[in-house]
């Protein structure tokens, strides 16, 4: 840690670096409170990073959770303005297949109007002219403005702007203690994830944005949230196999939702109850693939013959009602906790539910609640105010430089990832330009800013920044450059050794779906590695039992 | 069409047991569908390097201890001694020159430093001792500005564990201009095929004004694509002892190896059908009357006996469904549990169990279908089961053998 933050008082320290930490990081600088952002791993490494990055229209809830369905809607259309770089307007499609009761899409469409989605019944012979990858059987259709996010960027960005507005941010500084001083939380003590060092921040509220992990950061102060891990699995298919969204008009159920997204499209959830002491280990099973699919080959036939890269799930942070004396019903929506009045410790609040659609919402919830206890009044600016990488990109500096054909690869690959942020990286020399990542063209460049700029450690970082080994190689072919490239700057034996560690979390995502093409190009990377570079091999030892001589 | 022989698979596996057919006068076809896993070559071949944890001093002596189903059991250890004896003398007519003893493993380098054992390692790569004893007192690693594929860095952290002293120069070469300002062609055999006369002597010069006395100069493979002149013209020209270090494929050792081979077999009167591929087999009591290729479509390629080559999971020679494992070509009996987790391992290198997965052969190496053995049809190389080659090290060593090996066998029936 910096030794200018040793004895800094802060405001508002949040806990989480997930999309709702980072938006109420966000909110609260830019309402000119001194923030902490603390994150125990990476930024995204929960739910943030494990769903289906869609832009709900608030459609899929529309006849079951009018709340939600409206919350949605709303942080819809205010997401396509503040974050238009990480937002893709493809719109969605409602089928309804042979099977199910057409009689459900009228409820759909009189819910969707009564929550102000717009939502227009289509013939299915236009579905299917504009979405050509629907099942060719449906019977009806409604389109809906739906749309996909990228929640990597949509985080990423959030950071940015918090930090530009004077926040302060650490990654990979997990909290260990909620420090309390006359029954109120008057900092945290943090554990350096990579040193084990440890350090006392302070600060006057407390915000604990912890996703599923909200449930242990509470327990540290005594508190019990009553949370329900319910996981969910998702498939990755090689390409973009459709350009909208396309969901199942029926009642909300397993791997009914297929959503384009970049260069990729994305099949779930599933949806299971697991015990909090797992929350770690989401391993994807054999089970839930073939479930995502068999649903999703329903939805989208070809999906049956398209290659899988990747399996990976999530844990929603699904939180229990406290107004429900047993427990065991759980709240919609956004649930913002006052321990003061909850629990009467002073200087502490959670923020879970919700979902990514309402991180925003989320975290102005938040940040309200933390101003009205610091007695500010400070008005929230997050719904206009565009986020950094999406400011009007014809003031782009870059774009007035250079022309597109003037441009390589990675350099229009960057421009669509970073917005207008593209303009900060750096292509110094020819060699800047060369690619590191061929299936998701990554440059020398956007990789050295990625490291001067994004927070990048190690590969998965990099990975989440940059979207470098996210296609179809999954990092066989380009985690080799990239871990040279962080060598440079952590060492070559801690490149090294994070190589290995980027190697076996693509391969725990392979492994699930791993047949056909995934074992084939699974098998091309254990050669590179092992077989051509002598990783993992290059410590055996060398022994004399085995020779006969 | 009439051959003597087809030969289902052109990598190293298929070309080897072309050459020993070619070579008696049969007239042989190898029918290829392109790249193959030679070119991952990294500058040696490797015939039993480990076996479980242990590196292997001795390969010969090693293969009484595998287990009984693994192809070098099949072929008996005297076999294995004898025809490996053969390999360097049959590169070489190829034009592949290359050091190595199939009793007495030594060690060359990795891409990252490593030290790996050898059976035969092309000139050019270093040959060490040993794994674990310093093989120089002083290396200057050679970088080349914006190539990315050679791992500098990585080299000197491992060759420093050894006890070698090192450095590091980035040396810029004229001809590499133009490739930088395309962000694809920084790739080794892109660059070696730019490797004029003139770029050589540029190459060398920036070299012997560089290196100091006493250290040995340790270059990316980026030289030699096409020959083996070109390395030789680099060692002349350069004052240090200079020594090639494998890149990450697709590798300049590989490519140059699979034309020589595949050059030398259409010399001695081979056929190689390079970019065809072998759809189906039509079978006539019990064995291949003919193939069914892409190219040549209703005119079926003949003839009296089959081997197959075609590679493991990456070539396509083995496949793999949600459902399991098969043969494409012939649907050969392939043994492999129902459920799908016992065919991997969580851990990304421990060893796999899906890389043992293969076609299952009798002693004569015949498959089978359904339990009915095909008489006319042998299996060799990464196709067969049993044969960990990744965890072995034995890729190239399994090809070459069990390729000379059916080709005898089919000889001599």
């Amino acid at each position: 840690m910096k030794d200018d933050l040793k004895n800094k008082e802060y405001d508002v320290i949040v806990i989480g670096g997930g999309a709702t930490g980072a938006g109420t990081a966000r909110d609260c600088a830019k309402r000119g409170l001194k923030v902490m952002l603390i994150e125990r791993l990476d930024f995204t490494a929960g739910a943030t990073g494990r769903n289906h990055g869609l832009l709900h229209s608030g459609a899929r809830y529309a006849v079951t959770d009018h709340e939600s369905a409206t919350e949605c809607i709303s942080e819809n259309m205010i997401l396509r303005k503040i974050a238009s770089h990480c937002v893709e307007e493809t719109g969605g499609l409602f089928v309804t297949l042979p099977e199910d009761d057409l009689a459900y899409q009228k409820t759909f469409i009189e819910a969707c109007r009564a929550a102000g989605i717009e939502a227009n019944e289509i013939d299915p012979k236009e579905a299917i002219r504009i979405e050509p990858a629907v099942n060719p059987d449906i019977i009806g259709a409604v389109k809906v403005p739906d749309g996909a996010v990228d929640p990597f960027r949509l985080t990423t960005a959030n950071v940015l702007d918090a930090r530009i507005h004077g926040a302060d941010v650490l990654t990979y500084h997990e909290v260990v203690e909620l420090i309390q001083e006359n029954g109120r939380v008057i900092g945290v003590k943090v554990r350096n994830s990579i040193s084990g060092e440890e350090r006392e921040i302070r600060g006057s509220i407390t915000v604990n944005a912890g996703g599923i992990w909200s449930h242990g950061i509470a327990q540290q102060a005594g508190i019990t949230i009553n949370m329900f891990p319910a996981k969910g699995a998702l498939l990755i298919f090689g390409h973009r196999v459709n350009n909208m969204v396309i969901n199942r008009c029926r009642k909300p159920a397993d791997a009914d939702i297929l959503v384009p997204g970049d260069t990729i499209s994305l099949i779930g959830t599933t949806s299971s109850r697991v015990p909090y002491d797992q929350v770690d280990n989401m391993d994807v099973t054999q089970e839930e693939v073939d479930i995502l699919l068999q649903q999703g080959c329903q939805l989208v036939p070809s999906l049956s013959w398209t290659r899988i890269l990747r399996a990976y799930a999530g844990v929603r942070p699904l939180i229990a009602d406290d107004s429900d004396p047993s427990g065991r019903k759980i709240s919609r929506g956004i649930v913002c906790l006052d321990h003061a009045k909850r629990d009467g410790v002073e200087g502490f609040i959670t923020i879970s539910g919700g979902k990514l659609m309402t991180y925003r919402l989320m975290a102005e919830t938040a940040a309200d609640m933390v101003c009205k206890k610091l007695g500010i009044d400070a008005k929230c600016t997050t719904a206009i105010d565009p986020l950094p990488g999406s400011e009007l990109t014809n003031e782009n500096p870059s774009d007035k430089k250079k022309h597109i054909i003037d441009m390589g690869t990675g350099q229009i690959a960057a421009r669509e990832r970073h917005g207008s942020l593209s303009s900060e990286i750096k292509y110094d020399s020819d060699s800047d330009d060369a690619l590191v990542c061929e299936c998701e063209q990554v440059s020398v460049g956007e990789i050295k800013y990625a490291m001067d700029k994004l927070h990048v450690n190690n590969l998965v970082n990099l990975r989440r920044r940059t979207r470098l080994g996210m296609g179809t190689c999954q990092g066989g072919i380009c985690a080799s450059r990239a871990a040279a490239i962080l060598g440079s700057k952590f060492g070559n034996e801690r490149a090294i050794s994070d190589l290995k560690s980027f190697l076996q979390e693509r391969w725990k995502g392979v492994r699930p779906v791993a047949w056909g093409r995934p074992l084939a190009e699974a098998y091309f990377t254990a050669w590179i590695y092992e077989g051509v570079c002598g990783m993992e091999k290059g410590n055996t030892k060398d022994s004399n039992i085995t020779s006969a001589q | 069409m009439k051959f003597d022989y087809i030969i289902i698979g052109g990598g190293l596996c298929g070309l080897a047991a072309g050459i020993r057919l070619a070579e008696k006068g049969k007239k042989t076809a190898i029918v290829s569908s392109g790249q193959s896993a030679l070119h991952f070559c990294a500058g040696s071949f490797g015939l039993l390097g480990r076996h479980g944890d242990d590196i292997i001093k001795n390969p010969i002596e090693e293969i009484d201890n595998l287990a009984q189903n693994h192809p070098y059991r099949l072929m008996g250890k005297d076999t294995v001694a004898k025809l490996a004896g053969e390999v360097p003398a049959t590169l070489k007519r190829a034009g592949v020159s290359c050091y190595g003893d199939a009793s007495a493993n030594h060690f060359t380098l990795t891409p990252f430093g490593h030290t790996r054992p050898s059976w035969l390692t092309l000139d050019g790569y270093p040959v060490l001792k040993s794994a674990t004893e310093k093989p120089f007192d002083k290396v200057l690693v050679v970088a080349v500005k914006g190539f990315l594929e050679s791992y500098p860095a990585f080299i000197v952290e491992n060759l420093e564990k050894l006890g070698v002293e090192c450095r590091i120069e980035t040396i810029d070469l004229d001809r590499l201009m133009h490739l930088r300002l395309s962000n694809f062609d920084m790739r080794a055999v892109s660059v070696a095929k730019q490797m004029d006369l003139t770029t050589i002597e540029e190459f060398a010069g920036k070299i012997n004004a560089c290196a100091r006395q006493g250290e040995t100069v340790l270059i990316p493979a980026i030289v030699g694509v096409n020959g083996e002149t070109q390395m030789k013209r680099m060692r002349e020209r350069v004052n240090n002892p200079l020594f090639c270090v494998p890149t990450i494929p697709v590798s300049v050792s590989g490519v140059r190896t699979q034309h020589a081979l595949q050059q030398y077999f259409e010399q001695i009167g081979g056929t190689y059908l390079l970019g065809d591929r072998v759809e189906k087999g039509i079978m006539e009591n019990g064995k291949v009357k003919e193939v069914v290729t892409t190219n040549f479509g209703e005119d079926h390629l003949k003839a009296d006996a089959f081997i197959l080559a075609s590679g493991t999971f990456f070539s396509e020679g083995v496949k793999s469904n949600p459902n399991g494992f098969y043969e494409p070509v012939f649907g050969l009996d392939i043994n492999f549990p129902k459920n799908r987790d016992e065919w991997y391992d969580a851990n990304f290198f421990a060893s796999q169990p899906y890389m043992d997965f293969g076609v299952e052969v009798d002693r004569e190496f015949h498959p089978s279908v359904e339990g009915k053995t095909i008489s006319n049809l042998y299996v060799a190389g990464a196709t067969l089961a049993h044969c960990n080659s990744l965890k072995e090290d034995s890729g190239a060593g399994s090809a070459i053998l069990t390729g000379y090996h059916v080709a005898d066998l089919a000889m001599n029936k």
